[in-house]
């Protein structure tokens, strides 16, 4: 299995995260700012893919793009998926979260920035409040068993903390973040010297708000 | 049973519905089903897909619809309404329509022949295609681009989803909603809203 993206947490990361957690053989294709000329000039268009895109995926002969695509067929494979009873619980979160990093996007994106993170911060204390209260005591976000979609949740409020911190100081969410935390093959990673969480930002380099490195400690 | 809210009356959805609903994220669209309360318009469809047979059968399909559903999402809210909320419209209106040819080309080559997106077998992953299509359609045919809607995968495909027997009798009808709704929230909210073209247009 080979996932492509950019050095950079972004969308790809929860992926990232869940498959150091499940342990599969998987080869993590880093694309630096100098490979943006053989990305778009070369791989992109030539590697047989139905919506050439970043992240992808290649399995055998699966050619997948689009990051909850890619997810969601991970999710299957690894047995983090959830049962019958919970699926339309867990794709209502998942577009939760996809919503709210879409909405983090919008605005570290924007040259306006400054004067619009104060508004989207401001509503994450409604927003999280619903994370919190979905969650619950979890112990994951569906309950007893890990799904792809804890790996999404996890990493996206990770990036909403690093924007505002004094949202995630305490309850439901933070205990939440620890457990994932410390599930051992993800402890080992976040605990190694070689953790991109220290050299990555959560966006491009290139955003108004890039989410550096030192702003997530 | 379909509820609307009124944008000019807004009030009651801020007001009194949102957060009394019950919904774990309160949002619209929303779907209420006995038990099952709905928010997110991506799950509400897959829900629907699975209830009413709707839903891809094999894993290998299953991957390959969620990769278009997410791939229509992109060009729905990253690119079209992305920049028809955003004060440089104009601006980033030319851009778009530079890049949507590729974008429309992959959909049609994804499609092929069809019938369905996916094949044989109409599948939710049509109804969110269809719709993208026909808000991509009124952008281009609103900025003089008919070219963008020449590929017959597509044109034909759009023709096929029009001529199902139920969605014939509705589109055809007076109350049909894409003659009254514009795409996007009236302007000044949004800065492109679609009102749908006359006849003649």
């Amino acid at each position: 299995m080979e996932l492509c993206y950019w050095a950079l947490r972004g969308l790809a990361e929860p992926i990232r995260l869940m498959l150091k957690h499940s342990g599969e053989e998987w080869k993590d294709n880093v694309l630096t700012m100098n490979d943006a000329p053989k990305w778009f000039g070369e791989m992109k268009y030539n590697m047989g893919f139905d919506f050439p895109n970043l992240p992808f995926l290649i399995d055998g002969d699966l050619k997948i793009t689009q990051t909850l695509a890619i997810a969601r067929y991970l999710g299957r494979k690894l047995n983090m998926y959830p049962q019958e009873k919970d699926i339309t619980r867990c794709e209502m979160l998942e577009q939760n979260m996809m919503d709210l990093r879409t909405g983090l996007s919008r605005i570290a994106y924007n040259p306006n920035f400054e004067n619009m993170k104060g508004a989207f911060i401001e509503k994450l204390d409604v927003r999280l409040g619903e994370v919190a209260k979905f969650i619950g005591d979890g112990p994951y976000a569906l309950g007893d068993k890990i799904t792809y979609v804890d790996f999404l949740t996890y990493e996206f409020l990770d990036h909403l903390k690093a924007l505002s911190p004094d949202h995630f100081k305490e309850g439901p969410i933070v205990e939440y973040m620890k457990r994932i935390q410390a599930l051992p093959n993800l402890k080992k990673w976040f605990d190694s010297d070689d953790c991109t969480n220290k050299t990555y930002t959560i966006n491009s380099p290139m955003a108004t708000w890039p989410g550096l490195p030192n702003a997530t400690q | 049973k379909e509820v609307t809210y009124s944008l000019a009356k807004n009030e009651e959805w801020f007001g009194e519905k949102k957060y009394n609903l019950g919904l774990d994220f309160p949002n619209l669209p929303y779907l209420i089903d006995g038990d099952v309360k709905l928010t997110q318009f991506t799950a509400i469809m897959r829900y629907l897909g699975r209830k009413l047979d709707m839903y891809p059968k094999t894993e290998k399909d299953l991957a390959r619809c969620e990769m278009l559903e997410q791939n229509i999402y992109d060009l729905k809210t990253l690119r079209l309404a992305w920049i028809a909320y955003n004060e440089k419209f104009e601006e980033r209106k030319d851009k778009l329509l530079e890049t949507l040819p590729v974008r429309l080309a992959e959909v049609a080559e994804y499609i092929g022949e069809g019938p369905y997106a996916m094949g044989d077998k109409i599948t939710y992953v049509d109804f969110i295609t269809y719709e993208l299509l026909d808000h991509v359609k009124l952008f281009s045919l609103s900025f003089s681009r008919p070219d963008h809607f020449s590929d017959p995968r597509i044109t034909e495909y759009m023709k096929r989803i029009e001529n199902l027997p139920n969605l014939k009798e509705w589109f055809e009808s007076a109350d049909c909603n894409a003659k009254r709704y514009t795409v996007h929230a009236p302007e000044p909210i949004s800065k492109w809203e679609g009102k749908p073209l006359t006849a003649a247009e």
